[in-house]
Order: C-alpha cells, then sequence, then structure tokens
C-alpha cells in the first residue's frame, strides 16, 4: 500500500519535476498565507488539504474498490490544482524583485525552472506529425481513400470492411460509411467499459486468423463470404515476410481490385 | 467554415450566458464568467435534447434542427433584451491594455499549433468514430462506433448520458468540415480557450490588489501555456490531456469545471455571492454531459466538499483575526 502512495505521490502533478515544484509552491504559500488581502490562504489550504485527501491509504482504498475508472492515469492527481499553486508562487516571486534587470533575470530563471521541471520525466514516446487533415497516417490513408473511391464508384451506401488491424483501426475514423467486422475493442480488450460489445469465440478467432493471413487465406476467404464482407484489406510485408506468394483471388470470389504501397485490396465479384 | 467555429462557439456562449445572467437578475459577472457560464448552459440544452430523442429513437437531424431553433431564438432574445450590458461590456476603459497580454497570446498559439500540427492521443478513444456514426446512421447510440453495425448488448444509461461527442457531430454537421478537424483541432481549442477563461478569473481573485495586477495576470497566463507545453512530455498527467487529448470530456472536467467551481465555491462562503450556487449546481450537471459519472461527477464532488469547507473555515478565520 506504502509503495502505491509513494509511486502516486512521485507522479503527483504529472512528473517528478512539477511534483517538487508543486510542493516547493505548497511551502512558499503556507509561508506567504498570512499577506493580507490576498486569497493565498484559501488556495493554500485547500491544496493541502486536496493533496492530503489523494494521499490518503483510505481514499486509495476507496478508489481501488468503487471507482476504477478514476484510477486510470492516475486521474485523482489531476484534482491537485497544480497550475495555480505553482503559477502563483511564481508571479508573486517577482514583487521580491525590485530592480528590473533582476526581473528579467527572474523571469528566464523561472521559464527555464518550468521547462526543465516539465521535461525530467520525459517518456521518448515522441510526437508524430500529422500526415493529412483526417488525422491518419498516409499509408493507411491511401488505402482507405481508394476504398471510399469504390464505394462511391459502385453506388454502395455502406461496405463491409475485413482487414489487418492497422486499416481497421482508421477506417472508421475517415468515414462512417465503412463498416467492420469488429472494432478495435476486441484487441485493445473493454477500453470504454460503457460499450457492451461482446465479441463470440467465431469473431475472435477471425481477428487472429486476419493478423496471419497468408497461412489462412481458404478460412479468411469463407468467413468474409459468410459474414457479408465486400472488401478484404491485407498487408504486402505480411505475404513477404512469410515467402508466399500474393494471391489473385481468394476462395475464388475475391480479387485483387487494388494495391496502394503497404495494402492489397480485394474485392467482391459476384 | 471549420475555423469560423471556434468564433461562433465564443458569441452563442456569451450571449447565451448573458441571457441566463439577465434571468437571474446578476450584473456583476466580466465576460469570461460570462462565457463559461453560456457553455455550460449550450451544454445542458443539448443535453435536455437528446436524452428524450434516445427514449423516441428520434433521427439525429430532427435534433440538430431543434437545437438550432432553439440556439437562434435565444440569440435574438439575448440580443434584443440584453444589447444595454453587453454594450457595457466592451467600453474601451473595461477592456484589457493589450501590451503585457503579447507574450501569452504567443504562448496560447504555440499551443494551438500543437493541435493543428501534431498527432493528438487516440488510444482508445471512440469519439471520431461516435461522430462519424452518428452522421452516417443518423441514429443517436444504436450503432457501435467501432463498427458501424448495430450493438449486440447496446450502451449503458450512463454510457448514453455522455452526449459531447453528439454536440462534435452537430458542429461537425453544421460545418461540413471532417469530423477529425473538428474534434482533434476545434474541440481541443475550445478546451484550452475555457481552461484559460476559468484561470482568468483566478488570476483575478489573487491579484485583485496587487501593483502591475495587468502584468502579473499576463506572466501567469504565460506560465500556465509554459507548463501546459513543457508537462505534455509526461503522459498520465492533466497537461499531456490538455495538449493531446483536449477533445476528451475528461480534460474539460480537470481543466475548466473542477478550477471554476473551486472558484464558484470561493465566492458563495468567501464572498457570499449566493446567485454562484445556481452556476455551482450547472457546473454539477454539465460533469454529466462530458465524460463517465466516475470520472467526471465524482471528483467535482470531491473537489466542492473540500472546496466549500475550506472556503468556510478560511473566512471564519479572517473574521476571527480581524476582531
Amino acid at each position: 500500500m506504502m509503495e502505491t502512495i509513494q509511486k502516486a505521490f512521485e507522479m503527483a502533478g504529472g512528473s517528478e519535476g512539477l511534483s517538487a515544484l508543486f510542493l516547493t509552491g505548497l511551502i512558499a504559500l503556507w509561508y506567504s498565507k498570512f499577506n493580507k488581502g490576498t486569497e493565498s490562504g484559501y488556495l493554500f489550504w485547500y491544496a493541502l488539504a486536496i493533496l492530503l485527501v489523494v494521499i490518503n491509504p483510505l481514499y486509495y482504498f476507496v478508489v481501488n474498490q468503487y471507482l476504477p475508472e478514476l484510477q486510470a492515469h492516475n486521474m485523482m492527481l489531476w484534482l491537485l490544482p497544480t497550475t495555480p499553486v505553482i503559477m502563483y508562487v511564481c508571479v508573486s516571486a517577482t514583487s521580491l524583485v525590485k530592480k528590473r534587470i533582476d526581473k528579467v533575470v527572474f523571469g528566464f530563471a523561472m521559464v527555464i525552472i518550468l521547462i526543465l521541471a516539465g521535461t525530467t520525466s520525459y517518456t521518448g514516446n515522441g510526437h508524430a506529425f500529422i500526415a493529412n487533415a483526417s488525422y491518419i497516417p498516409q499509408s493507411e490513408y491511401e488505402m482507405i481513400t481508394i476504398i471510399e473511391e469504390y464505394r462511391k464508384e459502385n453506388q454502395m451506401p455502406n461496405v463491409m470492411l475485413w482487414g489487418d488491424q492497422e486499416i481497421m483501426q482508421y477506417a472508421r475514423t475517415y468515414s462512417g460509411n465503412i463498416n467492420l467486422l469488429y472494432g478495435k475493442d476486441l484487441w485493445l480488450g473493454s477500453q470504454d467499459t460503457q460499450l457492451h460489445q461482446i465479441y463470440d469465440e467465431e469473431t475472435i478467432n477471425a481477428y487472429r486468423e486476419m493478423e496471419h493471413a497468408p497461412f489462412f487465406l481458404p478460412e479468411i476467404g469463407s468467413t468474409a463470404l459468410e459474414r457479408g464482407c465486400d472488401i478484404l484489406v491485407l498487408t504486402q510485408n505480411d505475404f513477404a515476410l512469410s515467402g508466399i506468394e500474393i494471391p489473385k483471388q481468394i476462395s475464388d470470389v475475391f480479387v485483387l481490385y487494388s494495391s496502394s504501397s503497404k495494402y492489397l485490396m480485394y474485392v467482391r465479384n459476384d | 467554415m471549420v475555423y469560423l467555429l471556434p468564433v461562433f462557439m465564443l458569441v452563442t456562449a456569451y450571449l447565451i450566458g448573458k441571457l441566463g445572467q439577465k434571468l437571474l437578475g446578476d450584473y456583476e459577472k466580466n465576460p469570461m464568467e460570462t462565457c463559461l457560464n453560456g457553455t455550460l448552459i449550450v451544454i445542458l440544452i443539448w443535453e435536455a435534447l437528446i436524452l428524450p430523442a434516445i427514449k423516441l429513437l428520434a433521427p439525429f437531424d430532427a435534433v440538430t434542427r431543434i437545437f438550432c431553433a432553439i440556439h437562434l431564438m435565444l440569440l435574438a432574445v439575448s440580443l434584443v433584451f440584453c444589447a444595454k450590458s453587453i454594450s457595457t461590456d466592451f467600453l474601451p476603459q473595461q477592456l484589457i491594455t493589450p501590451s503585457p497580454f503579447i507574450t501569452a497570446c504567443v504562448v496560447f498559439a504555440l499551443q494551438v499549433v500543437c493541435f493543428f500540427f501534431l498527432m493528438p492521443d487516440t488510444t482508445g478513444d471512440f469519439t471520431v468514430e461516435t461522430v462519424n456514426t452518428t452522421l452516417a446512421s443518423n441514429l443517436i447510440y444504436e450503432n457501435h462506433p467501432g463498427m458501424g453495425t448495430t450493438f449486440v448488448y447496446g450502451i449503458t444509461f450512463r454510457g448514453k448520458l455522455v452526449t459531447l461527442p453528439l454536440l462534435y457531430a452537430f458542429w461537425s454537421q453544421l460545418c461540413g468540415g471532417h469530423a477529425a478537424e473538428v474534434v482533434y483541432r476545434i474541440a481541443p481549442l475550445w478546451c484550452l480557450g475555457l481552461s484559460y477563461m476559468v484561470y482568468s478569473l483566478w488570476a483575478n481573485l489573487f491579484f485583485q490588489k496587487a501593483e502591475n495586477k495587468e502584468v502579473k495576470k499576463a506572466a501567469f497566463f504565460v506560465g500556465i501555456g509554459l507548463l501546459n507545453i513543457c508537462g505534455s512530455f509526461a503522459p498520465d498527467c492533466i497537461f499531456y490531456y490538455q495538449m493531446y487529448c483536449g477533445f476528451r470530456g475528461e480534460t474539460f472536467i480537470y481543466s475548466i469545471l473542477i478550477p471554476y467551481a473551486v472558484y464558484l465555491c470561493y465566492q458563495i462562503y468567501g464572498n457570499k455571492k449566493m446567485r454562484s450556487c445556481i452556476y455551482l449546481i450547472i457546473t454539477i450537471l454539465g460533469s454529466l454531459c462530458l465524460t463517465d459519472v466516475q470520472k467526471g461527477c465524482i471528483p467535482i464532488l470531491i473537489a466542492i466538499v473540500i472546496a466549500s469547507f475550506i472556503a468556510m473555515i478560511y473566512k471564519l478565520g479572517r473574521r476571527m483575526r480581524k476582531r
């Protein structure tokens, strides 16, 4: 229990640097809380009370037992008034400096501290630039636009798509007219507890087969036909890695219609 | 057209907020608070329309038509009855001196650039899918957003209470832009703007009696922007959510509604502005429309209980010290 609280406390404010700034700010607020005519006292007591609640073992027990969703992403720590505490102390501290040049130096020092504090726990996930206005990676965007053109050409109100996980992830971000055999909640686990979609064993098997598509082509063909799929999208690289030749047809029903730099698109021939 | 949406949202929120305040006989609010209250009223009106529509299985476009009509009616009434108080809000002496705020504006613009050019965090998120599903099927929460076909077991009532994705669908329909543009660009911008508005109220509270009040407020805003940008390197913190998940209900709760509720608690107990109770109730109700009860309403109630208690004790302590 203590370990969990300690971990949570380290995370308070988002990163170690920001938590350190938050706690320093709290101490500075304690020092200045009796300044008459300011509302710093209210901020101090509020921040302290929230901190004591959030790191309380009892609170942890209640959240774990009854409010599990609040546990996700350490969301309860967001209750801490990190921004007002840090910024109030930073801005108030400038009044302690009298000379103009000192104020400039102080301002720069504050900016550097904020930058360093925020980046101490950089996780290295990196931030990717967007490729287009639909916020879809370029290789997936290429294939989805081909699918959408095919739908429009054939005047189909909706198409049923089944394909590789990555294409399935972005297809419905692009258009509401592309229906899927299963949603991304299947492979991500139950992300949204409010969505009551329960996948049967057959669908889960279909997902597993699609992830190893070159080895299950006849099964994929028959399942797609059975489930009323209009389009199949497979990854070119899967065939290259498995050493299996790219087929022109799948189960005599799906024929190769188009390809992009990463994907192969098969459509129903009937 | 999509990029005019923030202006539309700001103007409607202000005018509807103004009308709400007029009905309550509250003439003391500054434009920032008016916008915040107006936004919450808009969200509640939307919720009030959606819930019966779900029960009656009404098509989505019927709801949007009624909502547009209500919007237009409220705007017209507000312009007619609140014209005088609107003009007093924008008197030259009421406007802030722009020069100290230039740096704050630059930092704000930097954050907006991130929304336009960096990929948001969409892990496990169905917002754009929900918007696309609603617009394509013209049904409300009847189809699975990830599949587009009918749910096997449907969605819970708690899930249906959250109408924020449907509000995005309305905006998307109104502007005709791609849903991703509305959700990943405009919504975070809206959230960031509102969070600045809330913190401007805090700044007014902190620096009301300070020397160089405007400069201090500007420095406060610059700091907020720097914290958002620099704090966004660590996932699982509110700054990351502000920058990369600004379209999610949780971000609205923690960066807007909770600070606003705490501010209102101080106004109620500290400054005895009892009308703020109504705004506090609106805030709590608004939290139900934005995200799940566990992530939205409960944290807000925790914050309100603590803030109320502290505000009472703080006021009592000040009074005792004066004696």
